[in-house]
């Protein structure tokens, strides 16, 4: 055993002064464990698999083989990117405890980013005005992100998606055309939301063009075959989502100054309360009812909400 | 060869908790750190441990927790020379928490991994003490989940000889103290209220008491007359008519537990017991277990409170023998939310038709 670091945070400080070049990203929102490695802006490894409700089975033996594909130690990380959902609780935390316990053993930066804000990146941008991420909830509910595309902005730093060496899951990752649809802005426009898919399905039928991303397409889809379709407009395209998306969004957080925290700060963002407290809290739950309500509104009608919140 | 650590953590309910253990060359081991982060104040407003919440708590203090403890033992990371880590039962999703950062631990530590029954642990605790026991010896491991008689004849060998038929003798405590609006956790409270109670003003029974019943045990029909006495009584109870309520209450229990304990050392020919987990904290349990085993001859070991209720310290102690015998886990170790400590046993309760495997 090599004797650098005697206990994890103390060699933080040092390490997280230069820019980490190599990094492991983490997402086990879904029932897919979605991981990348990637050195600067290549992407070295990036694979996503289904484990059902095995990713504590799975994980580590998986980052195991992918450090060895690429030849790097586990030592050579330099830090970690864990997707913070909203998704499945349980395995939101068997991404996170992960996460939390290699990045502070190896005394390396932790960074957490949304699992929604991922799937948008992961998303072929081009030619629509908005990206709902949108993942199953179960309960007859979906989480919800929604990001607005303004073009001619481009974002500089956002990796280069092709040519990793790893398995890519999805053909259109491999496109080089692709590169220039993801440098396309994208402004999240809310937190994840907790919503019913019929709420959802009423303000995607109000944008101009949008595309669904994300494990809750499914959900989405049982409505609109009760509802029949939304809109030519809009779709819904099966992306997996992406571990290189993650260390994007990392690596432009640190370009905006955002240092990370200790490794036990970066915790899941559930969105949804466990059920025991819902009960507990009930009426607090029909006010946060008419936020939502309230959201959705701003997000069809935002000329009137902007209006009415100047007053 | 030089002293080795271990570094254990324990998720299996709502106790977070980490230790350290140095580990000599002949194999005798001393706690060099036992941390505890309770959610007992969290779970309170709900009336018992919700496993949601339990899950989420433990992922925000575990880390820091296992960095106070490495810290308070005063080693390095290179000092240690394995992982162990609860695997189950308890609960699973509260397992996972702790599991899955001591697998990542030592993956980046290159330490070999120990999982460990979180039953054995609280059978083992009584290692952690100057004073042990010699095998054979008879072990209760009685808490909030478990009421179990074990013969014990090696580190690691456990025999089931009865266990609970309903409730554990935990959930009898819990159960009563909800019906008493004493809040939870509701052992405590009623021990705290019996100390000044006459056991003997209600005349609560005690189940399955004939020898021919065996070493299993029940509690669900005194959690009946419970609530049949209590609809006698005017609510809310007189200060002392609580304290005798819950002195009788209380005296059911351990009597019964005492009952079977004594069945059992005379039917094994033992003469050694340890009683164990949550309950064995229980004062009046303590007592009565003092006295008979005094009066009747026989030896009886006690762990120290602190070793009762769930720890880490203990789930080191189980993981020395594995660990001298270089038993280890690789990393696809999953925790399990059922995990009997003698799979041999057969499985208690209500008799199921065996499922067929026929059907087309």
């Amino acid at each position: 055993m090599e004797n650098s670091t005697p206990l994890a945070r103390e060699g933080l400080a040092e390490k997280s002064l230069k820019r980490p070049k190599r990094w492991l990203a983490l997402d086990t929102s879904t029932p897919d464990v979605v991981m990348a490695l990637v050195e600067n802006e290549q992407v070295m490894f990036e694979q996503v698999f289904w484990s059902g409700t095995g990713h504590s089975e799975q994980i580590l033996g998986q980052i195991d083989a992918a450090l060895s594909l690429v030849s790097w130690r586990v030592e050579d990380l330099e830090a970690m990117v864990v997707g913070q959902g909203p998704g499945s609780f349980t395995g939101l935390r068997v991404g996170v405890a992960t996460a939390q316990g290699l990045s502070w053993a190896l005394g390396i930066p932790l960074f957490g980013v949304s699992s929604l804000d991922a799937w948008a990146w992961s998303a072929p941008m081009a030619a629509t005005s908005w990206v709902v991420a949108c993942v199953d909830a179960r309960k007859d509910q979906v989480y919800a992100g929604f990001y607005r595309i303004e073009e001619g902005e481009i974002e500089i730093g956002h990796s280069e998606p092709s040519e990793g060496r790893g398995m890519v899951n999805s053909p259109e990752a491999t496109d080089p055309k692709r590169c220039v649809a993801v440098s396309a802005r994208c402004v999240a426009v809310s937190s994840p939301l907790l919503v019913s898919p019929w709420r959802l399905h009423e303000a995607i039928k109000q944008m101009p063009s949008a595309l669904l991303v994300g494990t809750g397409v499914s959900v989405m889809s049982r409505v609109w075959r009760e509802q029949g379709a939304v809109s030519a407009r809009c779709s819904a395209v099966p992306v997996k989502l992406r571990g290189s998306a993650l260390v994007a969004l990392a690596q432009q957080d640190q370009a905006k100054g955002r240092l990370s925290e200790a490794s036990w700060s970066v915790l899941p963002v559930y969105v949804r309360a466990a059920d025991a407290e819902l009960q507990v809290t009930r009426q607090e739950d029909e006010v946060w009812f008419a936020e939502e309500v309230g959201f959705l509104r701003e997000v069809l009608f935002p000329s009137v909400s902007s209006a009415s919140s100047a007053r | 060869m030089k002293t080795r650590y271990l570094l254990a953590i324990e998720s299996s309910c709502d106790e977070t908790a980490a230790a350290v253990i140095a580990i000599a060359e002949d194999g005798a081991f001393a706690l060099r750190s036992s941390l505890v982060a309770s959610q007992v104040d969290i779970h309170a407003r709900y009336g018992g441990v919700v496993p949601e919440i339990a899950s989420r708590t433990h992922l925000e203090v575990a880390l820091p927790l296992i960095q106070d403890a490495l810290r308070e033992a005063q080693i390095q990371r290179q000092d240690l020379a394995a992982i162990a880590v609860t695997r189950g039962p308890g609960l699973i999703g509260a397992l996972l928490v702790g599991l899955q950062i001591a697998k990542a631990i030592a993956f980046a530590w290159k330490l070999p991994l120990i999982g460990v029954n979180h039953l054995a642990g609280h059978l083992e605790a009584v290692f952690l003490e100057d004073r042990t026991p010699t095998f054979p010896f008879l072990a209760l491991l009685v808490s909030g989940g478990h009421t179990t008689l074990y013969r014990v004849d090696e580190h690691g060998q456990y025999k089931h000889l009865g266990a609970t038929r309903d409730d554990a003798a935990g959930e009898a405590f819990d159960k009563a103290a909800k019906m008493l609006g004493l809040g939870y956790p509701g052992g405590v409270q009623i021990d705290r209220l019996a100390q000044q109670g006459d056991p003997s003003r209600f005349p609560f029974p005690r189940s399955m008491m004939r020898q021919d019943q065996g070493l299993d045990f029940s509690f669900s029909g005194l959690k009946t007359a419970c609530r049949n006495t209590l609809e006698k009584l005017a609510l809310p109870l007189e200060p002392s008519i609580l304290s005798d309520f819950c002195a009788s209450y209380q005296e059911a229990i351990v009597d019964a537990l005492w009952q079977k304990t004594a069945l059992a050392l005379q039917l094994q020919s033992l003469s050694s017991v340890v009683v164990t987990g949550g309950v064995a904290a229980n004062s009046r349990l303590r007592s009565l277990f003092q006295n008979q085993c005094q009066k009747y001859g026989y030896s009886l070991f006690l762990p120290s409170r602190r070793f009762c209720t769930d720890n880490a310290a203990m789930i080191a102690a189980a993981a020395v023998p594995p660990f001298l015998q270089a038993r280890f886990d690789d990393l696809s170790l999953n925790a399990t939310g059922k995990l009997p400590l003698d799979p041999s046993a057969l499985p208690r309760g209500p008799r199921r038709p065996p499922r067929s495997t026929q059907n087309t």
